[in-house]
């Protein structure tokens, strides 16, 4: 347990450590404390004693939650809503697994002030429900400190955003305060209470750095869960190279073969040429015509109709596809997606 | 130098004496030490005092043993305001102020569009009314300070924190959609911004630019005359919309469709705050509303919500979800009192 008294870093100074932070996590899963926590008092007393405690829990909380609101996001999922919280200045996001689902998907960001955002899911982690994405479109956003540290202790204090039930322009996002009433191995419990929408969303010391995010909750209002962000240091690599790691619960594994592309083929001279393109496949989406001699699939050269099929039948359902096509002489690259078998 | 000694001397005896407290080798934080236990509230005697003062238990059995809601003092000759639809065809109420029963409470009027009532108590010595707050809104992250549960003799508190901005609550969206987005559009209609693929407007050939004038006859300009128009309709119920595109007028017949449940549809979020029997039965639809995170029982509302000071910000209004109370602001609730005595 080493604490330092430290005074609390101004916001240009955090920016450029976090931001050295993040690299540093890319790179190493290096586990090294970036800043040290200050003692706040009233993390150290079993409860607050008076109004002037609890004036001090309510200082932090006001100017911590100002600095850190704006990189609270929804997420929206077409059908639902989650959360999510920016980390870094060009985008990068921290969710749950149940919010993105799969990996590799198109989704859309939506900040506070209702700009929506082009954003596509990465790794995550499906045992834990951990999940990282990011913002596809350029831009500097507004963004909070991970703290990798760790050192938060059983009854400190804690708050939680979120966009509770979906994204609403007029209220914001959501602010609960709390204090940590349970941590265990992949999972943080609080009584910051939260509910559906909130998935995803941040939850934060009272300096503002994110420990966890919100996961799922019991009936009982004191039983709201968290994925602490040792779970994501652990598989930070893994997540940002776009893997899908566990068995469940959180997010379905693709079955192997599960995959649609919805074209019949027959081996020519030329390679494998497409017989037939079925009614709304993703074949037809794409433009693929019957005629269409398929060269190769994701760069790899197709000599036959079976080699064509073991290829395909090694890939599964949302799984991206680019093919190359010889039609009337010319070459053709054409983009799509496996829909489900 | 002292001053450093002082200092390390510290840091040593806070270390060690977390060592040697509980909370540290257990793995649960007992119930007592959450934000809602009452070591925490403890904290809180200035503000539950003036709950005591100032806060009114109202009871709608004769025997005056089982409260209904609680209500807020707001003048020392015997005002007091609470949830209107709480108290509606009780024939006879009683109320309680600090340890003082009364039996004779008389309800003077009420506000059905904010939902509050006014009553009326006759008293020998003048009741201390709550300072309602007429300075600016606090901030989200302030301490809020609620009636929790109640003995005959004492009340005690709830807390929580203000939590989002301060809003209208509109009444649930109708069960009905035309498959638009649209924006007012001063004193001409209802402009169309996108035309979902698929939708029931797609189809009848509403195009986006449109502006929608009028729907089964009724004009409509602001997107609250929509609702209440859609508000009864069931899905396949055909409407006729009258659209200006680039200065002609056209009808449009349209078939409205089923509005999509997504994923967080409510009946889930309301399961996870303890079903529909936990939360307020009127919860919607309130001109604006504070919003805090105090985990409040839906027959608990109706008292004051107060600031660390004991100001009272506003009105306990409604339980509306697993992590949202309402309250009237207190600027409005001043309006409503001077409204409702008259």
């Amino acid at each position: 347990m080493c604490h330092s008294l430290l005074p609390i870093l101004d916001f240009k100074r955090t920016k450029v450590i976090v931001r050295a932070a993040v690299c540093a996590l890319s790179v190493t899963l290096c586990l090294t404390p970036n800043t040290s926590a200050r003692v706040l008092p009233f993390n150290e007393a079993e409860s607050p004693k008076s109004v002037e405690d609890l004036k001090g829990i309510q200082k932090m909380l006001i100017e911590s939650s100002d600095r850190v609101r704006k990189a609270a996001v929804s997420i929206s999922l077409g059908e639902g809503f989650g959360s999510g919280v920016i980390i870094s200045e060009d985008g990068l996001i921290l969710t749950a697994a149940h919010v993105t689902a799969a990996v590799d998907t198109e989704m859309t960001v939506i900040m506070n002030d209702g700009t929506k955002l082009k954003a596509v899911s990465m790794g995550l982690n499906s045992d834990t429900d951990a999940a990282m994405m990011r913002i596809t479109e350029k831009g500097k956003y507004p963004y909070v400190e991970v703290n990798k540290a760790n050192d938060y202790r059983l009854g400190h204090w804690v708050f939680a955003l979120g966009h509770s039930g979906g994204f609403d322009k007029l209220r914001g996002p959501v602010l609960r305060l709390g204090r940590i009433v349970k941590d265990s191995e992949t999972t943080l419990h609080t009584d910051c209470k939260v509910i559906g929408g909130d998935s995803g969303g941040p939850l934060f010391d009272m300096e503002g750095r994110l420990i966890a995010i919100h996961s799922r909750v019991e009936r009982s209002m004191e039983q709201n869960m968290h994925v602490p962000m040792r779970e994501y240091v652990k598989h930070w690599d893994d997540m940002q190279s776009n893997k899908f790691i566990g068995e469940g619960p959180f997010a379905k594994k693709p079955v192997k073969g599960s995959g649609y592309i919805g074209i019949a083929t027959v081996d020519s001279d030329d390679g494998v040429r497409v017989e037939k393109v079925g009614k709304a496949s993703p074949a037809e989406k794409a433009e693929i015509k019957a005629g269409d001699i398929i060269k190769t699939l994701n760069g790899r050269q197709l000599k036959d109709k079976e080699g064509f099929k073991s290829l395909l039948q090694e890939m599964a359902e949302g799984d991206k596809v680019e093919l190359v096509i010889l039609r009337e002489g010319k070459e053709l690259t054409l983009k799509l997606k496996l829909a489900k078998r | 130098m002292i001053k450093i000694y002082f200092y390390h001397a510290l840091l040593v005896a806070m270390t060690l004496a977390m060592g040697s407290q509980p909370l540290v080798a257990q793995n649960v934080l007992p119930g007592h030490l959450r934000i809602n236990g009452k070591a925490v509230w403890e904290a809180f005697e200035p503000q539950r005092e003036v709950l005591q003062s100032s806060s009114a238990v109202i009871y709608a059995d004769d025997r005056s043993r089982i409260m209904t809601v609680y209500g807020t003092v707001v003048s020392d000759d015997g005002y007091i305001l609470t949830k209107a639809s709480k108290i509606e065809g009780v024939e006879k109420l009683t109320m309680r102020v600090d340890d003082k029963l009364y039996t004779d409470v008389r309800v003077v009027s009420e506000d059905s569009r904010w939902d509050v009532a006014l009553l009326k108590i006759d008293v020998e010595q003048p009741l201390v009314p709550v300072v309602l707050n007429e300075g600016e809104e606090v901030k989200q992250g302030s301490w809020v300070i609620s009636n929790g549960s109640t003995s005959r003799s004492r009340r005690r508190v709830k807390v929580g924190i203000m939590s989002a901005n301060a809003r209208e609550i509109s009444r649930p969206l109708p069960g009905v959609m035309m498959g638009v987005s649209l924006e007012e559009d001063e004193g001409n209609g209802l402009k169309v911004n996108e035309v979902s693929a698929d939708s029931a407007a797609e189809k009848a050939g509403v195009k986006t630019d449109d502006v929608i004038k009028s729907i089964s006859g009724k004009d409509v300009s602001k997107l609250k005359d929509l609702l209440e128009l859609l508000k009864d309709k069931e899905p396949k119920d055909e409407v006729v919309i009258k659209i200006l595109r680039k200065d002609k007028e056209l009808d449009f017949t349209l078939e409205l469709m089923a509005r999509p449940k997504g994923p967080e549809q409510m009946s889930r979020n309301d399961q996870m705050s303890g079903g529909e029997h936990s939360l307020s039965e009127r919860r919607s639809d309130f001109p604006r509303v504070l919003h805090h995170d105090t985990p409040l029982i839906k027959d608990r509302v109706g008292g004051p919500l107060l600031n660390l000071d004991g100001v009272c910000l506003g009105m306990n209004i409604a339980r509306a979800s697993r992590v949202a109370s309402f309250a009237v602001p207190a600027r409005e609730l001043a309006q409503i009192f001077e409204r409702l005595k008259e």
